[in-house]
């Protein structure tokens, strides 16, 4: 009998499940040497795309001027100031493929957020692949992990989620295909034993290879039973039965990386201690958590970004601050209610002082970020996260009140590995002088997707598409 | 334990029963023996009834996507299947499952439950974490294993698979699909480890298995939309997740194999044993948990600044007494109208007193008479129910009054309309009523169409804050709980319970949301073809005969033609 049977279930949960607890920093240290990875990582850039709720006060968003000579609009300052050269402003894109059938903009914009594709509200879900699965198909074998996607927020157990959409299209940024969405992770820990699990440092060679042996053994015994299983099924529970074909494959994969890490595969990182909402009293399961612990929750999970990032774990990362129709309070800006109910501000001007508050203060966070990324070198050309870096921000809708899809607020961060020209307010279409809010402005014409095409383009993969993509954009 | 016929091998065709012969849907081979969840047995020829249109043309029984066990069927068919104990019986939460996803109101729709890689990763640890836990606890391990691994090696890990496996996978098994896990064994042995090792990742893999994740139902022609009766098997699970949300127990196997479970004598003593279980709680979380949003008071965050009465014990005294309601229905007998007018409910002292109520002296529900209260009358005066449909620091009528209409009367409501502010803002002078301020919507015409519908069922409420304290008065103001429910008026929530528990299209309503959540499926109301709209207006017509018994309702339900057949898709 093997003892890591005897042992009970720690031995097996520390193969695959979770190194988080036992992980000890001087043996990730020890796992590549860190100028070989420095030489190796001096290649590799990285996409992250952060979702943030109910949209934008544009008109403290847009500026009023382009190039890289435009004024810093209100919500950027004082924040991002410093950041100035490392980020652009991109206005007027259109994503209004994303627009619902009927009422439900924040589930289908949430839904088309990445894809660039109508949500399907009845029936069976129907969407498309997301910008982050599409390159994570090309270039996520080059990392143990090939993307993340992390959240805040579970859900909430019971009740509708957005008009009548499913749930799948307000929790979920990223879709590997049509039907299938990638549910998050939103509790940090989970996240941190994703990213470092596999490792156990008592494990010899041959123990390490034999329990990989019997892992993939499993996995192909599942997979061959399903696929005989798949065959007895007709035409649309086969399609359904690839999600857990893919899934089954996904973690082989997986386990193959981790064996090969001890070998080098890994990075090394610096320090984390395994991060644990618990002293709060917990992660969330429901729609909105206290606001103490969200604002924990956002600084854990942006540190754990880096993190991943940092230690090459993955290159590819969707982040969703809260649920669609996110209702999140925000008690540390003494703001009463919750944030999607202000979003609907009907011209008030007391909605409209608190939305400029919220947004100040998300773009605060990602200020936390990108300065973050900017102050760890990575490569021997002194280089830094953020300039190997495309951190793509945006939001389900572009005004919270008229839930419009186009003239869409984005702000594209770091240098993309030198493929963008960070430092600039780039805007599609006309001009639009502030105060604009009452006047919807006309479409530029120019998709989303397009953008989102581009961002992938800085991880080096091309010739794909994205939702209703026809090119990339060269301005930004 | 052997047998050669399959379960699956008849169809039903057009105007009577036709045995055909082996079928796509049906696993294993001919001559191949067939390993039963309950010992040995005969197989039988089903023969449950599909439906038959006055023209004589089957209508639609309507098909479900394959069904991944969501979260709460998943931890219990693992508590039951490997016998958890308390600490671990909630594996989903153990190990960070994802949520699920719901279509509309349930979160047991076939098709919007998906499968992605985190969801195999999150099973991986899980078997690979409980399995050997089992193993080694000699109660769990029963379960698995009878027999002396070590002393009989190869040949009682056969045998404990082939006890194992029909149940783990809810239909019989045949040799070749334990000899497929039996590699497993040998796979282990050939690397020095014992029989024990391997059979534990035969364990794992089975559990592993599509055949465990999802709940498979075959289609003899699966390109064919001739409906064709479940086999018997099919059957005691779809039987078993819509009563237990857990796989069937050996009575419910054996009655499965003994072939005659889908005749109405023997499926009605079933369900009435199943209702009996003490596992069919899993109505009350699962289905009114949903229904009712009982589960949504785990998580609702009323202002902590306004209400510091909101203890944790009071959040739990609260889905207490909205369980135990609900309870009385589903399992007590209790006319499902009084659901909504009951005149009594179980409180425990903290309850009690928060409702103004004389201590019950307990801190455990007791059922107190409110026949004299004036002020609290069934779920609609439940802290539980207005807390849920309240925000943080104010009362919404609106959203109480939607769930009245959409939930109890399954009235749809449209969302609200672009470029409005939602936003309702307390009158700090105290000048102003909520209901002053919310009366704005019946003058604006983009939202009094819908508004006016609501807003009048939840003003009927106003004597309740946001979290379900009896109040008189709104700020400085005196509350006007007078509404409106299509047309007649009502003063307070007694006048407005009695109203909602004898409206004509509360028991319907009941019978879908039901229906919905057995079959994980929304209804098809469309479709002429379609078996769901006579089956609903039966059910309701049964359920109303009965006395809107609860019971009745799930009998009708689960010997109607839609529950025990299925069709294929093109």
């Amino acid at each position: 009998m093997s003892t890591d049977l005897r042992n009970g279930p720690l031995s097996r949960r520390l193969f695959l499940g979770g190194a988080g607890a036992v992980l000890g920093l001087p043996f990730l240290e020890s796992l590549a040497p860190r100028t070989a990875r420095a030489q190796a990582a001096a290649r590799a850039t990285r996409v992250i795309y952060w979702w943030m709720p109910n949209g934008f006060w544009m008109d403290s968003f847009r500026p009023t001027t382009t190039g890289t000579g435009y004024t810093m609009p209100p919500l950027f300052t004082p924040a991002m100031d410093a950041l100035r050269a490392d980020f652009s402003i991109v206005t007027g894109l259109d994503n209004s493929i994303a627009s619902p059938d009927g009422l439900g903009d924040h589930a289908s914009g949430t839904a088309g957020f990445i894809t660039a594709a109508k949500a399907q509200k009845n029936g069976p879900l129907q969407l498309g692949v997301s910008a982050d699965q599409v390159a994570a198909q090309k270039v996520g074998q080059l990392t143990r992990v090939p993307s993340l996607s992390l959240g805040i927020d579970g859900g909430a157990a019971a009740g509708g989620c957005d008009s009548g959409y499913s749930c799948a299209y307000c929790r979920c940024l990223s879709w590997s295909d049509a039907m299938t969405p990638l549910p998050k992770i939103t509790d940090p820990l989970e996240a941190f034993n994703t990213l470092f699990m596999g490792y156990d440092p008592g494990a010899s060679q041959a123990e390490i290879a034999k329990r990989q042996l019997y892992a993939k053994s499993i996995l192909d015994y599942v997979n061959k039973d399903a696929q005989s299983l798949q065959l007895k099924l007709g035409k649309s529970d086969q399609v359904k039965m690839d999600q857990y074909l893919s899934g089954v494959r996904a973690l082989e994969l997986e386990i193959m990386k981790a064996g090969a890490a001890g070998a080098g595969m890994s990075a090394s990182c610096p320090g984390m201690p395994p991060p644990s909402l618990s002293s709060l009293g917990g992660g969330n399961t429901g729609d909105t958590e206290p606001n103490e612990i969200y604002l924990k929750h956002v600084q854990l999970m942006l540190d754990l970004m880096v993190l991943a990032i940092e230690c090459d774990a993955t290159r590819i990362i969707t982040f969703q601050q809260g649920n669609s129709v996110c209702n999140q309070t925000y008690d540390n800006l003494g703001i009463p209610g919750g944030h999607h109910d202000i979003s609907h501000h009907g011209g008030n001007p007391t909605n409209i002082a608190q939305i400029v508050q919220i947004n100040t203060w998300e773009l605060q966070q990602l200020a936390y970020l990108l300065t973050k990324m900017k102050g760890i070198a990575d490569g021997v050309d002194g280089s830094n996260l953020l300039t190997n870096s495309t951190v793509f921000v945006s939001s389900d809708v572009s005004d919270g009140n008229r839930h419009n899809h186009n003239d869409m607020p984005v702000i594209l961060g770091g240098h993309g590995g030198g493929a963008l020209h960070p430092g600039q307010h780039v805007r599609y279409g006309p001009v639009v002088p502030a105060p604009s809010w009452t006047t919807l402005p006309p479409s530029s014409g120019v998709p989303m997707a397009n953008l989102l095409l581009t961002t992938i383009a800085t991880l080096g993969v091309t010739g794909v598409a994205v939702g209703n993509s026809t090119g990339t954009l060269s301005e930004v | 334990m052997s047998k050669a016929v399959r379960t699956c091998a008849t169809i039903l065709a057009a105007g009577g029963i036709a045995a055909l012969g082996a079928p796509a849907g049906c696993t294993g081979t001919i001559g191949d023996q067939v390993h039963e969840p309950e010992g040995p047995g005969s197989s039988p020829a089903n023969g449950a009834g599909g439906s038959l249109g006055t023209s004589g043309q089957s209508l639609d029984p309507g098909t479900v996507a394959i069904h991944r066990l969501n979260l709460a069927e998943y931890d219990n068919t693992m508590r039951d299947l490997l016998g958890l104990p308390a600490a671990d019986a909630h594996p989903s939460a153990t190990f960070n499952f994802p949520p699920d996803d719901r279509g509309t109101d349930f979160d047991n729709i076939a098709n919007v439950l998906t499968i992605s890689p985190l969801h195999v990763s999150c099973y991986n640890t899980a078997v690979t974490t409980l399995v050997p836990a089992a193993m080694s606890n000699p109660a769990q391990r029963s379960l698995l294993t009878s027999c002396d691994l070590a002393a009989g090696g190869a040949t009682c890990a056969k045998s404990s698979l082939a006890s194992f496996l029909p149940r783990a996978w809810r239909r019989p098994v045949s040799d070749s699909e334990i000899a497929d896990l039996m590699a497993f064994v040998t796979l282990a042995t050939t690397q020095g480890d014992s029989v024990e090792v391997g059979f534990d990742l035969a364990v794992e893999a089975a559990l592993l298995s599509a055949n465990f994740i999802y709940r498979p139902e075959f289609d003899p022609v699966p390109g064919s939309m001739t409906p064709h009766p479940l086999s018997d098997y099919e059957l005691a699970s779809r039987l078993s997740y819509f009563l237990w949300s857990s796989m069937p127990d050996d009575t419910l196997f054996a009655a499965a194999k003994a072939g005659n479970l889908h005749e109405p004598g023997t499926l009605s003593s079933q369900v009435t044993r199943m209702l009996a279980d003490p596992k069919a709680q899993a109505l009350i979380d699962n289905f009114a948990g949903q229904w009712l949003l009982i589960r949504n008071i785990d998580t609702v965050t009323p202002d902590a600044k306004l209400f510091p009465q909101f203890t944790s014990d009071l959040r739990a005294a609260m889905k207490t007494e909205a369980q135990m309601l609900f309870q009385q229905v589903a399992f007590g007998g209790l006319p499902a109208d009084q659901l909504i007018t009951a005149e009594f409910a179980y409180l425990s002292d903290p309850l009690a007193q928060f409702y103004g109520l004389p201590p019950v002296g307990s801190t455990q529900p007791q059922r107190v008479d409110l026949t004299t209260n004036k002020q609290r009358r069934g779920l609609l005066s439940q802290g539980l129910f207005l807390t849920v449909n309240a925000h943080a620091n104010i009362t919404s009528p609106v959203l109480r009054g939607k769930f009245v209409l959409t939930e109890l009367l399954c009235q749809s409501i449209p969302s609200p309309p672009k470029n409005v502010n939602t936003t309702l803002t307390p009158d700090p002078t105290g000048m102003h009523t909520l209901r002053q301020i919310l009366e704005g919507h019946a003058t604006n015409p983009a939202c009094s169409g819908c508004h006016n519908l609501m807003d009048p069922i939840g003003y009927g409420l106003e004597n309740y804050n946001p979290i379900g304290a009896y109040r008189t008065m709104d700020g400085l103001l005196p509350v006007d709980a007078t509404g409106t429910l299509d047309g007649q008026n009502f003063n307070g929530e007694l006048d407005l319970s009695r109203i909602v528990g004898s409206d004509p299209r509360f028991p319907p309503c009941l019978a879908n949301k039901l229906y919905t959540y057995a079959l994980g499926r929304m209804p098809d109301l469309t479709d002429a073809n379609s078996l769901d709209t006579p089956t609903l207006s039966s059910l309701s017509d049964g359920f109303k005969k009965s006395g809107l018994q609860f019971a009745q309702l799930i009998a009708s339900i689960t010997s109607s033609p839609p529950f025990l057949t299925r069709r294929g898709v093109q």
